[in-house]
């Protein structure tokens, strides 16, 4: 479809800003996931392997090792490992994006925030994939998908979010300090443990699951657990915060892009 | 007078070059906070439709600093920069490319990213063939097949065959071999005489007293002259030879030209296989060595060595200390060598020329030319470079 109407003022160019900056995510995206997957034999059912083999994996040993994991652990344990995964491979990839695809910000054409957002999305289409896996877990698992699943969408969204956020800011951290993509890979080695992952915060003393709340990346976990295994609805009130803290996170790593991303070039 | 596409007002741009990029670097390096650089002061310049202002100026001179800020790649320090319309850039060209995916896969990306929408770009892929003189086969290879000068042709192809309004130019009308080059240069008159509004940047003068409709030079980030473009290069040619001052004779034979703040002391070449001083087998690797005095105050400089056969004009090889990344420091006296892994050329007899001139490249210290031989040893044919090569029959 082409854009309907004529602008008041003259478009600058082909499509006007927002249309274009949309069209070059779209083709950038696609075309990063082409690279990844098209020369494999098997394409892209490479994107959806890993998925179930970490499940079938996890699922086994932590089954074994742990002593009470309650009923439904195999489907809480996929959605939190699926999760996670898509949270630590984006950050860690929008971090280094500015350095991985300097040849981007040499095109005058091209809005800068598009480079962080095409690597966050490439990622996403990986966990995109995965999700008809952790449908079937779930399903297997608990024997039926709940009606509060329709809520899983939103999750995912404020996810790609917060992912985003904290992705644009360390790439802004990662331009002038090439040490930050290895601290945020040890933070993100660390936070695997310290994000309710591999347990449920129900296991944890009171005391420790008020702290693991704190971390979104925890609360949406325990969110898509609740809508999608439980098939209960988190509260209002959590929602509401989620919401906020992921909104808010995205809202000022893009601000602070903006601002230095306009003087990248300079540091590279 | 129609209205320019591009005005910069007062422009100047600052930043810290060599800075530390790691914590380490911060904490333990001494001085490694970098120093801040003016690349650019009080620029003004427009550039209307059917105009091709052109760069001029040596390297270090503010050329590519000027488009970038022109193409808001980087935003200035000082003044204002206004476009007026949607700007695409010929700046570095091919550096998305993926080596996976096929030539006309890598082409419509970069169609994409010069501006046009993905429907539009896929459109114009016979067009951008066509330029690019590949075949329909060809295109649908894997770009790893290519030969760099046909990765280069679809490059420049992809992004000059999307009718910009605004196009910047950043060195690259010297690609390929000449017939594509004359293509190129063709290309954007065309553009030009459709309206379109270029800033080209080049130190290829022939290039730009074709191109050109208006001409600034820039040295040392500042506008020396702006004007039209013939009296432009005349005043530019001139400085770069009254500079370096008439040619004198050397002693040992040869000529030197250049202000003399350093001086080069001898140029020696050795052969890696052996072959004796001042030559080399075929096939075989050189290191050429210039040594200097300093006879005033300057702490560092480029340096170039280049290879002519005796009796031709051509250099063969060129290389500059900035192309493999920085200008070198300077002691009271001392030597820099270039170590050549191969050199392949046919055998024979070849000038070493090399010279020694400011980090701007602006001010020749010394140059020597025609004064310093080096001798390829081995069997010639008739061609200019003799790479290790087979033959072989097949049934």
């Amino acid at each position: 479809m082409s854009p309907v109407g004529t602008p008041a003022r003259p478009a600058p160019g082909p499509a006007s800003g927002a249309a274009r900056t949309v069209q070059l995510i779209g083709h950038l995206t696609a075309r990063e996931f082409r690279i990844r997957y098209q020369s494999a034999f098997l394409g892209w059912l490479w994107a959806l392997l890993p998925a179930v083999v970490r499940f079938v994996v996890l699922g086994v040993v932590f089954s074994q090792i742990l002593p009470t994991t309650g009923p439904d652990y195999l489907a809480e344990l996929a959605v939190g490992v699926l999760a996670w995964q898509w949270f630590s491979a984006g950050v860690a990839s929008a971090t280094v994006s500015p350095l991985s695809r300097r040849d981007l910000l040499s095109q005058p054409a091209l809005p800068r925030p598009v480079i962080p957002v095409v690597s966050v999305l490439t990622d996403g289409f990986d966990y995109l994939a995965g999700v008809p896996v952790l449908l079937v877990v779930v399903l297997v698992d608990t024997g039926g998908i709940p009606v509060t699943a329709l809520l899983f969408p939103l999750l995912v969204v404020l996810q790609g979010c917060l992912i985003l956020g904290v992705g644009m800011a360390a790439a802004v951290a990662n331009v002038h300090w090439r040490d930050t993509s290895l601290a945020v890979s040890l933070l993100l080695a660390v936070g695997i443990y310290a994000t309710p992952v591999f347990y449920t915060s129900r296991v944890l003393t009171e005391q420790l699951a008020g702290l693991v709340r704190l971390n979104p990346v925890g609360a949406l976990i325990e969110a898509q657990r609740q809508v999608l295994v439980e098939g209960t609805l988190p509260s209002a009130a959590s929602l509401a915060a989620l919401t906020v803290v992921c909104v808010g996170v995205l809202t000022a790593g893009w601000a602070v892009y903006r601002h230095w991303s306009a003087t990248f070039v300079d540091q590279l | 007078m129609t209205e320019p596409r591009l005005e910069l007002h007062g422009v100047g741009k600052r930043f810290r070059r060599g800075g530390a990029t790691s914590l380490q670097q911060r904490f333990l390096g001494r001085g490694t906070r970098g120093q801040w650089v003016t690349a650019l002061h009080d620029v003004d310049l427009a550039v209307a439709p059917g105009e091709v202002v052109g760069v001029l100026g040596r390297n270090g001179g503010g050329k590519s600093t000027l488009l970038r800020v022109a193409g808001g790649l980087t935003r200035a320090t000082s003044g204002t920069v206004r476009r007026h319309a949607a700007v695409s850039g010929l700046l570095a060209l091919n550096g998305s490319a993926s080596g996976d995916l096929s030539g006309a896969d890598n082409a419509v990306t970069a169609a994409v990213l010069a501006g046009l929408s993905p429907r539009a770009a896929r459109a114009r892929l016979p067009e951008i063939a066509a330029f690019a003189e590949l075949d329909d086969a060809v295109l649908g290879e894997p770009m790893r097949t290519y030969s760099d000068g046909m990765k280069l042709r679809l490059a420049f192809a992809a992004a000059a065959m999307t009718d910009p309004d605004l196009l910047l130019v950043d060195e690259v009308l010297a690609v390929g071999d000449i017939a594509f080059q004359e293509k190129c240069l063709t290309h954007i008159e065309r553009l030009r005489d459709g309206g379109t509004a270029l800033l080209v940047a080049s130190h290829v003068t022939s290039h730009m007293r074709r191109l050109a409709t208006r001409a600034v030079w820039l040295r040392g980030g500042t506008i020396v002259t702006d004007g039209p473009p013939a009296e432009v290069l005349d005043e530019y040619e001139a400085s770069l030879d009254e500079r370096a001052g008439a040619p004198q004779d050397l002693a040992g034979g040869g000529f030197r030209k250049g202000t003399g703040e350093v001086r080069i002391t001898g140029i020696t070449s050795t052969g890696s296989q052996g072959a004796g001083p001042g030559a080399t087998r075929l096939g075989g690797g050189l290191t050429v060595t210039v040594g200097y005095s300093r006879e005033a105050a300057v702490t560092s400089a480029n340096v170039s060595v280049s290879l002519r056969r005796v009796g031709g004009d051509v250099k063969v090889v060129d290389l500059t200390t900035e192309a493999s990344g920085a200008s070198v420091p300077l002691t009271d006296s001392g030597s820099i060598s270039v170590a050549i892994d191969r050199l392949d050329l046919e055998p024979g007899t070849y000038w070493v020329d090399a010279g020694i001139y400011s980090k701007d490249w602006e001010v020749p210290y010394d140059y020597h030319w025609d004064a310093w031989r080096v001798h390829v040893l081995g069997t010639g044919t008739s061609g200019l470079v003799q790479p290790p090569h087979t033959w072989r029959v097949g049934g």
